[in-house]
């Protein structure tokens, strides 16, 4: 684990009540939740993984975290947070495994055809993803899907912006080839 | 490709916007009279799109209810972390590493699920407990997990023990007015610490 992965927020002021706090705590949860577990799902592949490693980043982040007034820190911070967890579990454990392509329960508003679709088309992402590097995975997921600024992305990553312009690029082209492979 | 081609890196950069301004401005040129470069490029930024469109799409075994179940267990978790982690008290805390504190969050989520869970899970017979008057109606739930919860006293007591091989004259104990019970303990690996508490 880095250490710059703890440098503290901009807290603000103390908190009037412990309620607020607890209140505060809860919105940054349910506001960040769903965020957090795609972009760590996108890197490790599997939902009981991404589970785990979501609420990993959330206590490390709040038992640091008085209180979160500037959101859009928070969120680039918390993502900071949540790549750096994400890339220390593939580091320990070397492995991506991408199982979770089973078909989604049945939803009245869809037909047989367009579940499979879904499924298909999710598993098409997925194995896609998995044919990159962690860092590779990293970046683009940050870059393309979370729509992160490539100096953001440096950030996380902690490195240079060359060499994260180097992961995107290398994952681009990747994730480009296998489309073309898949499509045939 | 011929070498007079715009390498694939920068093309990908360069459908992305992340090509720093000078190299962005040949490459510019290039695709505006190339169609095969500008063809790569309208690939790259399509797959970029469709990237971006998928972000928010949540695995297939998880739309709808499953989701919301997932959530609501996520930050029933994270609660549970957050309170374990407070339970730890502060000089012990600077000396834990931050691996005993997931591992102390660990302890009061097994706890707590086992708690939430019991109807579903089996754990064979479980000893008749009697409450105390002013308890009525409260049914404690008293289990053990690991080496270092133990059961006593025909189920009314829950202890906190230590690992066989650990000297009991080393074990510090404590209990405080919140009603939470602890160990700590020195091993080879470090100091560990063990906080049970009820809600
Ligand atoms: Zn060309």
């Amino acid at each position: 684990m880095i250490a710059s992965e703890w440098v503290p927020l901009a807290m603000g002021d103390l908190l009037d009540s412990p309620q607020t706090a607890q209140d505060a705590q809860n919105r940054f949860v349910s506001d960040n939740l769903r965020r957090i577990f795609l972009q760590i799902y996108r890197m490790v592949g599997n939902i009981d993984d991404a589970q785990d490693l979501t609420q990993e980043t959330f206590i490390k982040a709040l038992s640091r975290a008085g209180q979160i007034k500037e959101e859009h820190k928070a969120a680039h911070w918390l993502s900071r947070i949540a790549t750096n967890t994400a890339l220390d579990f593939l580091r320990r454990h070397g492995r991506v495994s991408f199982c979770e392509m089973e078909l989604a329960p049945e939803r009245h508003s869809e037909s047989p055809e367009e579940i499979l679709l879904r499924s298909e088309q999710q598993t098409y992402l997925q194995k896609g993803l998995e044919t990159l590097s962690p860092r590779e995975r990293a970046a683009i997921v940050l870059r393309d899907m979370e729509d992160l600024p490539a100096e953001e992305v440096a950030r996380q990553l902690s490195c240079s912006k060359a060499t994260v312009r180097s992961h995107i690029a290398n994952a681009r082209i990747k994730f480009r080839r296998y489309a073309v492979r898949a499509k045939r | 490709m011929t070498p007079s081609h715009i390498p694939s890196v920068q093309l990908a950069l360069f459908a992305g916007g992340d090509l720093p301004f000078w190299t962005r401005v040949g490459v510019e040129r290039h695709v505006a009279q190339c169609d095969d470069c500008a063809a790569l490029v309208r690939e790259y930024a399509r797959q970029q799109l469709d990237l971006a469109q998928r972000a928010e799409e949540l695995p297939p075994s998880l739309t709808g209810v499953a989701w919301q179940s997932l959530a609501s267990e996520m930050t029933a978790n994270i609660r549970l972390g957050l309170a374990a982690g407070a339970c730890v008290s502060a000089p012990v805390a600077a000396r834990v590493r931050p691996k005993l504190t997931f591992a102390l969050a660990g302890l009061a989520v097994i706890l707590s699920i086992i708690a939430v869970e019991r109807p579903r899970l089996n754990f064979g017979p479980r000893p008749a407990v009697a409450p105390a008057p002013e308890l009525a109606g409260f049914v404690p739930m008293l289990e053990g997990t690991g080496s270092s919860v133990g059961i006593r006293n025909g189920g009314r007591e829950l202890s906190v023990t230590a690992p066989v091989g650990i000297d009991e004259k080393s074990v510090i104990r404590t209990v405080n007015a919140r009603g939470e019970i602890g160990s700590r303990y020195v091993e080879d690996t470090g100091v560990t610490v063990v906080n049970i508490y009820a809600e």
